[in-house]
């Protein structure tokens, strides 16, 4: 167990001149052997410091051994579920959740979106910025739920996501730097925020598209 | 990248499917394992020898890597 523990342990435990390390009394096998105490060069400061060492070590490795013991089960107990056919794929889990999570961000949305148009026509001032925002809280869950998805998810599933989101970042950046020299020449109104975001979506969903393809 | 996954799964006689149960991934991953198409990281490579009691050279050749 302890390896700063042992010189102690020999010098405390030894057993009538057999230099052969004995477990202590109480902690492993019980012998009737005579006990030859510490001597005297080891203070007791130095004893207790030495102690105080091996009980945290002896702790890490008593933890260390009862996880991996704890990891074991979990992984027979999925083994066994497996066998039965009744696990679930962490990649089937992952996206059962996320459509629960935006089952509900969703539901959220639509209920803030009533509300916020049923009251912004009764409130005045600051209030109306404060109700016209208030959606926002909902889209936020969503996007929460996504990127909680895509932690949960299997890995190739993750690099699409990846791929397909560069992609779809770099189209919306090439769209909009042409729509921006456009407009800047006149020959297009300035563009509405919500254009960037259908735009950026599309091109996601374009992308999530060919890239899957890509990996079959 | 190269690989033995489909003899390897074929002589356990399992269905991509349950080799993705096995070790936690989706079905489509194996899918692209299997036809060169996608290197797996260090934790599924492992995961694929433990599985197979395999090393992950006899697994994957890492000589047909991109």
């Amino acid at each position: 167990m302890c390896q700063v523990y042992r010189p102690l342990q020999r010098e405390m435990f030894a057993v009538g001149g057999d230099d052969n390390l004995k477990p202590p009394l109480g902690l492993g096998k019980e012998t009737n052997a005579k006990v030859i105490p510490s001597p005297a060069s080891r203070t007791s400061v130095e004893d207790e410091r030495h102690r105080s060492l091996c009980s945290r070590q002896d702790f890490r490795e008593v933890f260390a051994e009862g996880k991996s013991f704890i990891r074991d089960i979990w992984s027979r107990m999925r083994d066994t579920q497996l066998a039965m056919g009744k696990a679930l794929n962490p990649t089937t889990q992952a996206v059962r959740t996320y459509l629960l999570e935006f089952g509900l961000s969703m539901t959220a949305y639509v209920v803030v979106l009533c509300a916020s148009i049923f009251l912004f026509t009764r409130v005045n001032g600051v209030w109306r910025i404060v109700i016209a925002l208030l959606p926002i809280i909902p889209v936020g869950l969503v996007f929460a739920a996504a990127v909680r998805f895509l932690l949960r998810t299997d890995e190739l599933e993750r690099q699409i996501a990846g791929i397909s989101l560069a992609l779809a970042g770099g189209a919306t950046a090439l769209l909009s730097v042409t729509y921006g020299f456009l407009e800047v020449f006149r020959f297009l109104p300035p563009p509405s925020a919500w254009l960037t975001w259908t735009t950026f979506m599309l091109a996601w969903f374009i992308a999530s598209f060919f890239v899957r393809r890509w990996f079959r | 990248m190269k690989n033995r996954l489909k003899v390897l799964r074929a002589e356990e006689d399992w269905s991509q499917a349950e080799l993705a149960d096995r070790v936690g991934v989706a079905r489509q991953t194996i899918v692209a394992l299997e036809g060169g198409k996608y290197a797996p990281s260090l934790p599924l490579a492992f995961r694929l020898s433990k599985l197979f009691q395999k090393p992950v050279e006899e697994i994957f050749d890492p000589e047909s890597a991109e």
